[in-house]
């Protein structure tokens, strides 16, 4: 902030047609010091070219070790309205569907306890709470989960699981998605508040390959909808796309597998070839339909880059049924999770776990049998399973 | 091991560590089972003493075990 109060350079991220963060916290900042204070510090940072913030710490509410992250600035005296200035992770609900009800109520408390900024919602998909003090933090527990809220989580832990709207408003989804997200959020909340990991899981739930919450590119374990036996072809309906699509163009070409074929009159669908992308579904929503053998994919070792690069989830089940009360899955997540927390160095995260011991030693503390599928790259031989012994 | 004993050895652990090294729950059980206790076990007692604000996670880059303090980097609260 200059002596004068303004900020210019934030001024300029509110120019354009789009959406602008100052713009909103600069509202919040006519009833928030800490909002203004944000400006002014953010403003500060710019100029400086330094970020002002110090992060990570010891703050959060009795008996949990996630759901609040500590985040104090470095000029306290300068800014007292951030010299606090915790996030709250609040578990979203499946789906992310609210009453309004509900979410006038937390932002009462909100408003009551802190500077009155969100973040609807975070990358993992909490509801995120900006800007708080340390005496405020019991409070705003007691208070939010009194109202039927929970922290999410944070640290070496199960991050709070997500997932798309599913079945509720998807005609594609191919299995209840809120229901498994909340059903492993309640079996999980030992894991969820007490981080006992090398480093962070997170597991996200598509109904389809479309995948909404781009699970395989966000999540540890992602969990994707899908269907085991042959797409459903209306020839009917395919033949009236005809008339406003070129089918060979814009499907049947563009397959990834080139299971497709239309001679112009009939689509034939080679189901063994089929990699369950969803784009023929997609286009043609109609005469195509997922096959009625539904359950899911299961992927492991998507995550961002922090120790090494960034990684997608890849297949370590291609199909499995998914129905209550899902032990099947609970029962996979488990093992994995005991496989490394056995190896896993601290702040590796499961994928960098495979990458270094290999898929070799995940199967086999897992049970889980090695599969074409699971080929990420053909020709590097990731699945002999021979030791030492049988070739002698 | 009885559990009172199993929180006191842990708790003690925690106190050897502090300002040394910053005990990740791992390390913790596997420091107990050393001592004959289970992970189960280690984990209820842990459990306790952290329900209990005995100890507390803190967070920097991954989560330890530590006695509660104040950090270094907490501002003082206006």
């Amino acid at each position: 902030m200059s002596k004068d109060g303004k900020t210019p350079m934030l001024d300029e991220l509110e120019k354009g047609a789009w959406p602008s963060f100052v713009k909103e916290i600069k509202k919040s900042a006519k009833k928030s010091n800490a909002a203004q204070d944000l400006l002014n510090i953010l403003e500060r940072s710019y100029r400086d070219k330094v970020t002002h913030w110090k992060h990570g710490g010891i703050v959060g509410v009795l008996g949990y070790g996630g759901g609040v992250i500590g985040r104090y600035c470095d000029l306290p005296e300068e800014y007292p309205g951030v010299a606090h200035f915790h996030t709250i992770r609040i578990n979203q609900p499946a789906g992310f569907y609210y009453t309004s009800t509900a979410l006038r109520e937390l932002m009462d408390i909100w408003d009551k306890y802190g500077s009155g900024l969100t973040n609807f919602h975070g990358s993992t998909g909490d509801l995120v709470l900006l800007g708080t003090q340390t005496d405020k933090l019991e409070a705003i527990f007691a208070e939010t989960t009194a109202k039927g809220w929970d922290l999410g989580g944070s640290g070496s832990c199960l991050r709070t699981p997500s997932c798309c709207a599913g079945m509720s408003r998807c005609e594609f989804a191919n299995i209840d998605t809120m229901e498994i997200c909340d059903t492993l959020t309640h079996k999980f909340q030992d894991e969820l508040h007490r981080p006992a990991f090398p480093y962070k899981f997170k597991i996200k739930v598509a109904g389809c390959a479309n995948d909404c919450v781009a699970a395989i590119a966000r999540a540890d374990m992602s969990i994707i909808g899908t269907w085991r036996d042959t797409i459903r072809i209306d020839q009917a309906e395919v033949k009236n796309y005809s008339k406003s699509m070129d089918i060979k163009t814009e499907v049947t070409d563009m397959c990834p597998t080139h299971c497709m074929n239309w001679d112009g009159s009939t689509l034939k669908i080679g189901d063994k070839d089929c990699n369950r992308c969803m784009h023929c579904i997609n286009l043609m929503p109609k005469a195509l339909r997922p096959g009625k053998e539904k359950g899911a994919t299961i992927m492991l070792g998507g995550k961002a880059p922090i120790v090494t690069g960034a990684l997608m989830s890849w297949v370590i089940v291609p199909f499995m049924k998914l129905e209550k009360p899902y032990d099947n899955l609970e029962d996979l997540i488990r093992k994995l999770w005991e496989w490394w927390d056995d190896h896993g160095k601290n702040r590796e995260r499961i994928g960098e776990l495979v990458d270094r011991l290999g898929m070799r030693s995940m199967l086999e503390s897992t049970g889980l049998p090695p599969v074409p599928q699971m080929v990420k790259a053909p020709r590097s031989n990731p699945y002999v399973f021979w030791s030492a012994e049988d070739v002698k | 091991m009885d559990a009172e004993e199993l929180q006191n050895k842990v708790y003690a652990l925690v106190e050897k560590s502090q300002g040394k090294k910053k005990l990740k729950p791992k390390d913790i059980s596997n420091a107990m089972e050393a001592e004959g206790a289970t992970q189960a076990e280690t984990k209820a007692a842990l459990r306790v003493l952290i329900d209990g604000g005995k100890l507390v996670y803190s967070y920097f880059g991954g989560t330890a075990v530590e006695i509660p303090h104040t950090e270094g980097s907490a501002n003082p609260q206006s």
